[in-house]
Parts: C-alpha cells; sequence; structure tokens
C-alpha cells in the first residue's frame, strides 16, 4: 500500500554530489562529497537530471525532476569563471550520418604548455573524450552541445570528430571559452555567436503551499452500486438505490464538520435548480457511527433549522464500508474518506462522479449526464488538469485494462467482504463491458471465471456454467475455462458438453492431466473405450503411483478384450494397492478369460 | 488470480506482506530471511528458532498483514530482528546527539552525559592529522591521514584527551570549530551496520554535517564506529566509544551562495501551469488517479532547440491525467508554456522523452514513451508536433535512448520497459502492481520482466515506420529483467554504438555491437553488476581515452543493517549471501579497462553511496575537465515519514 497509504520509503533522500578529485595524488582517485556546497541536495524524491548551459555562459546548468514538489528545478551554475571550457554543437550530414549526430565522439586535443595553474593538481591529460548521447541518466536526455570543461588548459591543438559512420575528421583553430558548430564534411569550426541576451534570474523563494483543495473525480469505469440501505431519524431502515427517477447525489456529512453544513446550505439555497434537473440527494449524517442513537436528534435538528428540502438520515456501517470500497476500487489513493464526500449515481444505479470535500453546485448541474458519454469523453473529464487524450488503438487499450481492473477490484472486494449478492451483481455488470482489446477481454474473462468458482461453490451449478461459457467468450484460449466448465457441464448431467471442453481444454493445453482424467471417465461412461484407453494411458504415464488410473485403464483394454494387456494394468495397480479388491477380482476375470482363451 | 491458486497461503502471506511494505529494503531483506528463500525445499521451508539462541526468529505463522496498521508492521519486534529493534533504540540517541550538535553552542558535557557511560571514550571527532587533498579558487578538499601514517605515540595521547562526557564535549567542540560563523548548520547520523557481540552492540554510521556563512560553506562527511552497551529492557543503549574511521571535510570561500542556485520560479513562474501543476507533487494527484499501475513518479525531461532559434527548450512528460508540458525559452532564460499550441498536452501516463531529429531534415522531432507505447510526432516548421504513429510496445515502458545502431545514416530508437504484464494477470488490488507483485520474484536475479524493444527507423517520406529488430539483432536475449534505463556508448572504441541497460532486481547487460549484431557481455566483461539498477551515465572520468559506466543503484540503510548480519541467510552458500547483500550495496563505477573489461571501482572511488538512486550524471561541475557525478535520489515521500 506504499504511496497509497500515504508513507515513506526511503523519503526526504538528499541528493548527492560527488566531486572528482583528477589526478591529485593526494585524492587517491576518491571522489570528494560536495553534496551541500554544490547546493543540490534537495530532499526531493528526485528522477530526471537534464544537463545544459542554458544561459550559454559557459558553465553546466541542470533541469531536475521530481516526484514530488516542485516538479521540476532548474539549477543555474555559478561557479566562477576562472576555469577554460569549448562548447561544440555537431551537425551530421544527414545521409551517412544523422543529422544530429547522436552517437558521435568527440576528442579535443589540448596543448597545456602556456597553462596558468589554479588547481593544485591540475589535469595533464593531453586528449579529453565526450561522446554524443541521447537519453542517458534515468528518463532524461540532456543538450545536444557537448561542453568540455578544459580546467587550465588554454590552447586547444584540435579537435577530432569520430562521425557515428566511423569517420574522423579534425577541426583545427579552435579557442578556448568560444562556441562552436562543427558541420560534417566541412573542417571548419564555425563561431556560433551568442544570442544578444541579459539573464537575470530572481532565486527561488521557499513558499509554503496551502492544502489541498477538494476535489471532483468524474470517473471512467460505471461501477454499479450495491443496494445500500440507510437509517432515517426514526430509525427505521430505508433503501437508497432501488426508487430512482434521476441521478441520486448520496452525501455524508456530520454535525461537527463546518465544511459540511456550509454544503448542505448551498444544496438547500439552490434545491430548485437542483430538483429541475432531476437530482435527488439524500444527506446522511455519520455522527450515529460514533456517538450511538442520540445523534439523530441533534442531526434532525440542524438540518430543520436550515429548511434543507432533499431526504436525509443516517449513515449505517455497511453504507460506508461499501462506499469505500468503490472509491479504494476506483482511485489509487486508499486514502480514508473525507468529510464531507459525495457519491453521484446515475438514473441506473451507477457511480458516475466521486467529491471528495464540498460539492460545487454547479459542477453537479454539468455532472449529471457524466454516465451517458462515451469512455473517452469520461477519460477527458476524470483528468486532474486540462489537457488532450490520444485517440488510438494503442491507448485506447490501455484505457480499456483500466476499466476492467476497476470492475475487477470491486467484485473481488465485496466478495472479500462476504457481500456475495453485490458481488454477483457486480460480476454480471463486468460481463457486459465491451471490450475490444485482448488483454481487457482477458482481464474480464478470469474475473467472469472467479466468479463461476464462486457460484459452483454455493452448488448452483447452472449459473456457475452460464459464467463460465462467458469467460469461454472473452478468451477462448484458456484451459481452465474449458475444463471447469467441463466439470460443470457433467455435473447438469450433459456430457456431450463436457466432453467437447474436455477435449478443448487438452488441445490448448495438453498437460492438463485433471481433464484427461475426467475426459477418459466420459468417454468410459459412453463405452468408448478405445478413446478412453488413450486418455487413461496418458494419466497413468503423468501419475504412476494413482492405482485406479490403472484399474480404469485396465477396464478400459478388457472392455476392448484385450485381456493380457489389461492384465498387466490390474497387476500394476495392486502393486500400488495390493488390497485393491476390485483389481483383483478383474485380474481373475482376465486370467479367466485368457485361459479360454489359450483353450 | 490464477496463480495463487496453485500457491501455498504461507507463501501467498509471504508474498502479500511483501506487498504491502512495497520494495522497502527492510521488507525485502526481512521477506528473503523469512522464506528462506534460498535453502533447496520449496514454499513450506520456514525459518524456525535459532538452535543457537541468537536470534529468535517467529515460527512462520504469520498474522494476515491485511489486518496490521503500519505502525504494526514496522515493528522490527514482530519481525524477529533484535538488531533492528536495538537500531531504532540508538536512533533515538543518535537524534538527541545530532540535535545537540546543531545548537548555538557546542554540547556541554552535562547535556551529553545521559547518552554515554562513565567509561566513554573516544578519537578526536575532527581528526588531528588531516592532509589537504584537492585545491582549487573554489573548493579546499582535506581527509583524514589514515592511522598507519601517524606514529603510535601521537595516537595513543590523542585518546587520552576524549574521555568521559567532558572528553566528547571537548571532541565536539572541535569538531564543529569550522562551523563557527556558519549560520545554517545541519546534522545527521544515520547507522548502516550493526554487529552485537558479547557484552556490547557495536554500530557503523555516517555522520555529516554541512554549514553556510558569510564567508562560505563547510561540510564534513566521517564515518564512526560506535560502541553501545547492551541495554537493559525499558532503557537507552548507552555509548561507550567513538571511533572515526574516516573524514573528510570541504571548505569553500565565495561567500554565501552555494555554487549552483535555484532559479526555477524566474524561469517558470509566468505559466499558469508553474502554480498549478509544477508547483504540486505527485501526491496531490494521486489522491484522485484512477490509473493504478505503477505510479512511482515519472517526469521524464528532454532539452533540445524545437523552434530553431539557437535556445534550447524543454519537454516534460507527467503522469495520467496531468498533461505533458512543453516549453520554449526566450532570449531572457525564461519559458512559456505552449503544450497546448504545440498539440503536445497529452494526458496519458507519460515516461520519457527524446528530442531528436529522426527524418533528417534539420528539426527536431519528438519521441515519448508512455504507458502503453511509444509515440513518434514530427516537427512541423518548427510551430507545432504532428502524431506520426504509436508504437505498441511493453506497456510499462520506462526510460528511451537512440542511436543509430546500424549505421545507416539515421536514429534508431530503445525502449527499457519494467513490468511484464501478462493478459491473464490482473492488478493486484493492494500493490497496485509494484514490482513485488510480481510472483516468483527471485529478487537478486529476477528474470520476469517485461521485454524492451529496439525500434528500427525506416522513415520514408511521409511513411514514418519504425520496426521492431529485437529479435533480429540477437536483443531478445537476456530481455527479461526489469529495466529502468539503458544508455548507448561506443565502449570498445571500434566505432559503433554498444547498449549498457541498468535493470532493477538482478544482473544489468552489456550489449556488444558487432555490425548491427548484439552480444551480452555483460558477465564476460565484468560488467553485469547485479543490483537494483535504475540509470545508467557513461563518462572518461579518469582520463584514460576509454568510456567508463556509472550505474545508479539502490543504496538502504536497512538492506545493509540487515543483510550483514552474520545470522542473515546463514544458510545460505557464500555466493548467494554476497548477491543478496550486493542488492543493497549502492551505485557502481565502472572503469573501462581498454575495451577489455571493466574494474568495479566503486569502494575505492567513494562513490556507491547514492541512497535510492534514479538519474545519475557525469558532468564535470566546476569546467576542472574532470567529470563529477550528480545523483537523484529518494523512493517517495509522503506527509507520513515513518520510514525505515
Amino acid at each position: 500500500m506504499l504511496n497509497q497509504g500515504g508513507r515513506s520509503f526511503s523519503g526526504k533522500e538528499r541528493h548527492c554530489i560527488f566531486l572528482n578529485t583528477g589526478n591529485d595524488p593526494r585524492g587517491n582517485g576518491q571522489f570528494a562529497n560536495v553534496s551541500a556546497i554544490t547546493g543540490l541536495d534537495f530532499p526531493d524524491d528526485g528522477r530526471a537530471i537534464g544537463v545544459v548551459d542554458w544561459d550559454q555562459d559557459g558553465d553546466q546548468d541542470l533541469w531536475l525532476s521530481n516526484r514530488n514538489a516542485p516538479r521540476l528545478r532548474f539549477m543555474r551554475n555559478e561557479m566562477p569563471a576562472d576555469k577554460n571550457y569549448v562548447a561544440l554543437r555537431l551537425v551530421g550530414n544527414g545521409t551517412t550520418t544523422n543529422h544530429d549526430a547522436i552517437g558521435a565522439r568527440i576528442e579535443v586535443v589540448l596543448d597545456h604548455s602556456h597553462s596558468k595553474a589554479t588547481t593544485e593538481s591540475p589535469a595533464v591529460a593531453e586528449t579529453l573524450i565526450q561522446s554524443l548521447r541521447a537519453g542517458e541518466g534515468f528518463l532524461a536526455q540532456s543538450s545536444k552541445w557537448v561542453h568540455f570543461g578544459l580546467g587550465d588548459a588554454n590552447t586547444i591543438k584540435h579537435v577530432a570528430v569520430h562521425w557515428p559512420n566511423g569517420k574522423v575528421e579534425n577541426f583545427n583553430n579552435l579557442k578556448v571559452n568560444h562556441r562552436y558548430t562543427l558541420v560534417q564534411g566541412s573542417a571548419t569550426a564555425t563561431e556560433a555567436t551568442p544570442p544578444d541576451r541579459t539573464i537575470e534570474l530572481a532565486t527561488s523563494s521557499a513558499k509554503k503551499k496551502s492544502a489541498i483543495p477538494s476535489m471532483r473525480i468524474p470517473l471512467v469505469a460505471l461501477l454499479r452500486v450495491p443496494d445500500l440501505n440507510y437509517l432515517d431519524f426514526r430509525g427505521n431502515r430505508q433503501s437508497l438505490t432501488t426508487v430512482s427517477s434521476g441521478p441520486l447525489l448520496i452525501n455524508l456529512w456530520s454535525t461537527s464538520c463546518k465544511p459540511c453544513l456550509e454544503e448542505l446550505n448551498d444544496f438547500t439555497k439552490r434545491s430548485e435548480d437542483i430538483r429541475s434537473a432531476g437530482i435527488r440527494i439524500v444527506a446522511l449524517s455519520i455522527d450515529g457511527l460514533e456517538k450511538g442513537p442520540d445523534a439523530a436528534d441533534a442531526s434532525q435538528e440542524v438540518l430543520a433549522k436550515m429548511g434543507f428540502p432533499f431526504d436525509a438520515g443516517e449513515a449505517t456501517k455497511e453504507l460506508i464500508q461499501v462506499l469505500y470500497s468503490l472509491k479504494k476500487s476506483l482511485l489509487f489513493s486508499a486514502q480514508e474518506l473525507p468529510l464531507p464526500t459525495s457519491f453521484l449515481l446515475d438514473a441506473s444505479g451507477r457511480l458516475a462522479v466521486i467529491y471528495l470535500g464540498p460539492v460545487s453546485v454547479d459542477n453537479l448541474l454539468e455532472d449529471r449526464h457524466h454516465a451517458s458519454l462515451t469512455t473517452e469523453e469520461r477519460y477527458e473529464r476524470s483528468a486532474a488538469l486540462v489537457g488532450s487524450m490520444l485517440k488510438n488503438d494503442v491507448t485506447n487499450k490501455i484505457l480499456e485494462k483500466n476499466e476492467a481492473i476497476a470492475f475487477y477490484n470491486f467484485a473481488d472486494s465485496l466478495r472479500e467482504q462476504g457481500l456475495r449478492r453485490e458481488a454477483d451483481l457486480q460480476f454480471a455488470e463486468a460481463a457486459k463491458l465491451q471490450h475490444s482489446s485482448p488483454n481487457a477481454k482477458k482481464l474480464v474473462a478470469e474475473m467472469l471465471f472467479k466468479w463461476s468458482n464462486l457460484l459452483a461453490a454455493d452448488e448452483n451449478w447452472s449459473d456457475a456454467a452460464s459464467a463460465a461459457r462467458k469467460a469461454i467468450d472473452k478468451s477462448p484460449e484458456n484451459a481452465k475455462y474449458h475444463y471447469n466448465l467441463g466439470v460443470l457441464s457433467k455435473r447438469l448431467g450433459d456430457l456431450q458438453t463436457a466432453q467437447e471442453h474436455y477435449e478443448n481444454a487438452i488441445e490448448i493445453d495438453p498437460d492438463l492431466i485433471s481433464a484427461h482424467v475426467n475426459l477418459a471417465m466420459i468417454l468410459a461412461k459412453k463405452k468408448e473405450w478405445k478413446k478412453a484407453e488413450k486418455y487413461f494411458r496418458r494419466v497413468s504415464h503423468a501419475r504412476p503411483h494413482d492405482a485406479e488410473i490403472f484399474y480404469n485403464l485396465g477396464v478400459a483394454l478388457a472392455e476392448q478384450d484385450k485381456w493380457q494387456e489389461a492384465s498387466n494394468q490390474f497387476r500394476q495397480a495392486l502393486k500400488i494397492r495390493p488390497y485393491f479388491s476390485q483389481a483383483s477380482k478383474y485380474l481373475d476375470r482376465a486370467k479367466q478369460n485368457l485361459k479360454e482363451e489359450q483353450k | 488470480m490464477a496463480d495463487c491458486d496453485y500457491r501455498s497461503p504461507f507463501w501467498r502471506n509471504v508474498v502479500r506482506w511483501g506487498l504491502t511494505l512495497g520494495c522497502s529494503a527492510l521488507a525485502l531483506f526481512a521477506l528473503l530471511y523469512v522464506a528462506g528463500f534460498f535453502s533447496s525445499e520449496t514454499s513450506s521451508s520456514r525459518a524456525g528458532k535459532d538452535s543457537s539462541g541468537r536470534l529468535d526468529v517467529s515460527d512462520g505463522s504469520i498474522t494476515d498483514p491485511q489486518q496490521m496498521s503500519a505502525t504494526e508492521i514496522d515493528n522490527p519486534a514482530n519481525d524477529g530482528w533484535p538488531t533492528e529493534v536495538f537500531n531504532n533504540a540508538a536512533k533515538k540517541q543518535l537524534k538527541k546527539l545530532a540535535a545537540l550538535l546543531t545548537q548555538k553552542d557546542a554540547p556541554s558535557a552535562q547535556s551529553l552525559a545521559p547518552l554515554v557511560t562513565g567509561d566513554f571514550n573516544c578519537t578526536p571527532l575532527l581528526p588531528i592529522h588531516r592532509e589537504t587533498v584537492f585545491k582549487d579558487n573554489d573548493f579546499h578538499i582535506q581527509r583524514a591521514v589514515t592511522d598507519s601514517k601517524v606514529a603510535a605515540g601521537d595516537r595513543a595521547s590523542a585518546h587520552r584527551e576524549y574521555a568521559h562526557a567532558e572528553g566528547l564535549s571537548k571532541a565536539l567542540q572541535s569538531l564543529l570549530n569550522p562551523f563557527s560563523t556558519s549560520e545554517e548548520l545541519h546534522c545527521k547520523l544515520k547507522t548502516f551496520r550493526v554487529e552485537p557481540a558479547e557484552n556490547h552492540i557495536v554500530t557503523w554510521q555516517y555522520f555529516s554535517c554541512s554549514g553556510k556563512s558569510k564567508d562560505g560553506m563547510v561540510e564534513q562527511h566521517a564515518t564512526w564506529k560506535i560502541r553501545w552497551t547492551r541495554p537493559a529492557p525499558g532503557t537507552a543503549p548507552r555509548m561507550e566509544s567513538i571511533e572515526v574511521e574516516n573524514f573528510e571535510m570541504t571548505e569553500s570561500h565565495r561567500g554565501p551562495e552555494s555554487m549552483f542556485v535555484d532559479k526555477t520560479e524566474a524561469v517558470l513562474e509566468n505559466n499558469e501551469s508553474y502554480s498549478k501543476q509544477l508547483s504540486w507533487g505527485l501526491n496531490r494527484w494521486l489522491q484522485r488517479t484512477q490509473e493504478r499501475r505503477h505510479l512511482l513518479g515519472s517526469p521524464g525531461i528532454a532539452i533540445g532547440d524545437v523552434n530553431g532559434d539557437g535556445l534550447e527548450d524543454l519537454y516534460l512528460c507527467q503522469e495520467l491525467g496531468i498533461p505533458n508540458l512543453l516549453f520554449i525559452q526566450n532570449q531572457d532564460g525564461t519559458l512559456d508554456d505552449v503544450s497546448a499550441e504545440w498539440g503536445v498536452d497529452w494526458l496519458q501516463h507519460s515516461r520519457s522523452v527524446l528530442l531528436l531529429d529522426l527524418d533528417n531534415d534539420t528539426d527536431q522531432d519528438l519521441v515519448v514513451g508512455f504507458f502503453g507505447g511509444v509515440l513518434i510526432a514530427s516537427n512541423e516548421n518548427g510551430k507545432r508536433f504532428k502524431v506520426r504513429t504509436i508504437l505498441e510496445t511493453s506497456e510499462d515502458v520506462m526510460s528511451l535512448s537512440a542511436a543509430d545502431f546500424d549505421n545507416d545514416g539515421d536514429l534508431d530508437l530503445y525502449a527499457s520497459a519494467y513490468i511484464h504484464s501478462p493478459n491473464e494477470v490482473a492488478s493486484d488490488s493492494r500493490s497496485g502492481n509494484m514490482p513485488g507483485a510480481m510472483s516468483n520474484l527471485v529478487f537478486h536475479d529476477a528474470n520476469t520482466g517485461a521485454s524492451n524493444s529496439l525500434l528500427r527507423n525506416e522513415i520514408a517520406g511521409d511513411d514514418w515506420a519504425f520496426v521492431d529488430a529485437t529479435l533480429e539483432t540477437g536483443l531478445a536475449k537476456n530481455n527479461s529483467r526489469y529495466s529502468y534505463a539503458a544508455a548507448w556508448e561506443d565502449y570498445d572504441n571500434d566505432g559503433d554504438q554498444d547498449l549498457y541497460v541498468a535493470n532493477d532486481f538482478g544482473r544489468d547487460n552489456l550489449f556488444q555491437n558487432t555490425d548491427g549484431q548484439f552480444v551480452d557481455v555483460g558477465d564476460q566483461v565484468g560488467a553485469e553488476d547485479a543490483a537494483a539498477g535504475m540509470g545508467i551515465t557513461w563518462g572518461d572520468y579518469n582520463h584514460d581515452g576509454w568510456m567508463d559506466a556509472y550505474i545508479s543503484n539502490m543504496w538502504s540503510s536497512a538492506g545493509n543493517r540487515i543483510a550483514f548480519q552474520p545470522q542473515f541467510k546463514t544458510n545460505a552458500p557464500p555466493q548467494l549471501k554476497k548477491r543478496i547483500q550486493r542488492l543493497a550495496r549502492g551505485n557502481t563505477l565502472l572503469e573501462n579497462q581498454q575495451g577489455q573489461s571493466f574494474r568495479d571501482v566503486s569502494a575505492a572511488a567513494d562513490v556507491e553511496v547514492g541512497r535510492w538512486a534514479w538519474s545519475s550524471k557525469f558532468v564535470d561541475l566546476n569546467n576542472d575537465s574532470w567529470e563529477d557525478l550528480v545523483v537523484a535520489n529518494g523512493y517517495v515521500t509522503n506527509s507520513n515519514t515513518s520510514d525505515l
């Protein structure tokens, strides 16, 4: 529940910056930890790092991205310019070399004889190398400008570019502390004119953010809300969801919650708008859950004072439980329900919108048609922010799978809570999902399979069989489904169908031994001994310690008058289980027959 | 789920238990321990009472973790890790010590007395014998001279001065002396190893302190070995001695500004998307998102000049329901949000992005890796992007990297992918499809991840075709790891592009390219770095003309504490034990041996502790021609910080 439950793991870790101490012999090849001095040691959940000389002032600036806030950081390098650099932009010919020259290796060859040391142990390497890469680190691409820090060296002998196709080209006459464009085949480094600009950027202030505002969450997957009950203020159980001529807003509130009261006031003031839009509201106080039956009067009084014109009552524990499972099945976050929370159902009892925090009446009016929109439209509305949806087969598959997962989760959580009837309804609803993507279909199939098993556990064989059949419709290539439908059909006395599905199961998964056993039994029952023999034989190889299989194989052989072989099988059965009376009886019979044959 | 039907209930509990904790290192290691992962027996094997009596492990009857609250799950006493219980007690004491350090005055003997025993002693915490190891105009770096270089008599006399609480007070006073003018002082102690002995317990911790003053900044990093009393139940442990094992101090004298200064606000504040989106973390959007899969935060970025004005622009990927953003740089260095105008404000769950010239027409095209596939869009006259194709790859696409692997003059793409989502497997409502959700995950050598794809560029005129060339190029081998990132580089200097793939839960790949055909030589050349790989960067860090690799991994103090216990996996073969210990050891620097092999120099270079590291990047921060390293880390920070 990491993340969903709001806990931290390896959180608030500070970024690490290691300074290369170069060839100073005292440094011993060991980097130094300069995390704090560089000012980069943020406790952010860091992800990508992009390197670029953003302000083109001759040093490397950084863009960092984070999981948490702020999602982006621009870190300007403000080192004094006491060391030298050269920056190069490569241009490939666009035919034998990609135009960006990604993959090029660049060598800068230096002359150190005129260097003025600013470092106690300056670099002395004659050649420095860099490569031009696209995509490095994690989720990051840096600038295509190739930047060489040159240390104290102030003379560049030449620059050699190994273009990605293997050709090497030298560029001469480059000066330190300049930016150049190197065009393939030109052998000339062109100085890049620095743009005429001044960059003055203020340092960021550390601002505190306010609390997360309330959330209106139009849903993509439209789950059927199970039948729910609440208590009216007289303590009588009332059904919430059975009678509905239009959308229904279930609102959870408490007398001690100020935003709740303001919200109920809003509903009251605009009751005409709400009513004429055909929306019904039921405001359910949760106070009774905490304070007991006495709380009802107080809640009723608050509403009476307000002149609240809609239905009201008290929430039950079961109702909260189901609403919470709904939210948890639909949303990533496992956060508890805040107050107020509202659920908008469409006229046919499907959950369309969740409101965490107060509902604005205008939003509510807009949302009453949400459930009648297409999946894509619902997706677009469900986004936290404005943007555009990619519409394409590949992206649709992901959307469909998400929808299937929501159904799966909810049906399963109802099942886990022991709410069988509600779970059944949900599974039935899921069966209606019309998905084109194979992944989503398979997911729904798995759900139906699960449902079938539940129904079978209740000995409701015909419904179980029909669920299994639906699973096969969605995903015909699953041996497990065929096998189960085989078992169920046999229970229902339909041997022919059972046989077909066992055969299908074996075709898909030849190693499914139980299917062989059951199929062989059916064939035996139908006195198709030759075929039965074939399957029993396969099973006997897979289960060499199962006496009954050898016995059955023996019978199948005996029925074909293959007495010699049959007696071998009965002997094998008796070897495994010496007091197997049926086997020994049959063996006697076999011996008898063999004697007669000899005569 | 189908697979569960065939799993024993015990095993399922263990798996769920791991899931509930996510991938926290403690869970990971405790999981391996409890489940007896490497014994030859199957799921029924359990760690029973240890006959030697060193450590009590519960008899395997695990409470259903779904019924446990978060704090219960975190209580190491329940997990049977007495050393973790001790660590929690010691942590409280160390926290008190760290708090005393950041007070205005150096801590007095009186305030330290409750933390130490009567016969406490320590070595000088600011080592007397130090030498400069690097010096230029910006940095002055000193380290402690190793004991062997100091005369024995000097060592002994130094010790005697620092006895009792008074001695500790004195030692701390001199340690903090370099910070005397600092206004902001941050100090931290993090325990990474616990070793119980007969009458005491020894812990090792990283000590760090940094401060800022008008003149400049100072930071200290050290490893302290602390010997503690074995506490009676209900009492706090006390320190018997502190020994400094290594010490480094860096000073800069360039005023109060750090080397890098945060200018984010100035660059972005003119955009609505800054205040409405970027100043909020993913947690806000997770409250409402209906996507449930692998939401660990994936804000990929790319830098490139999309409108051809010579100034670099920026593209940012965001998760489901929050739009991707494209910013164009103005002359004054600030950015303008043009996402909608350019038609790239997609709400799909995006991870990574590249700006490249795919059709060699001199402008920058766009590649976006999102949950489900890879999108290719062309740059239309520096005014907008037009979607050309969306390629279906493994769902869980992570980093992208491009190169012309077949040297035919155009750029090909490689998409790394993490979790394999087989069709039958539904999302587990509890896991959000976290990596731990995969059944049969072998943590140290997982081979059940998603396949990565090599997409060959076959653009011809208006037909923007890319062909999956993974199989035909040999890259389908060893291609079911949990891959987070890959980077191309010609490591053997033979003129073509080789590929390093960083994989979580096990071995990395180094694919050597020969005429466009790849062979995984990771094992052969010593580059497989079997750990929790998350990022990869290349650079010639030692100026020898060969590219070296630095790989981001996970460094976890809890993982280190547990995996190095003598009783951790007592029955495991030493090699396996080493592999598991390796998992939490941290980042790796592989020194290229002239293209023939790689030498792991991480420890000597002291670049292992990058914490829970994602991007790492070689970059010469100070223009001295030596590649430095920047490591972005941190897994998940939430308001509730009951962390390990």
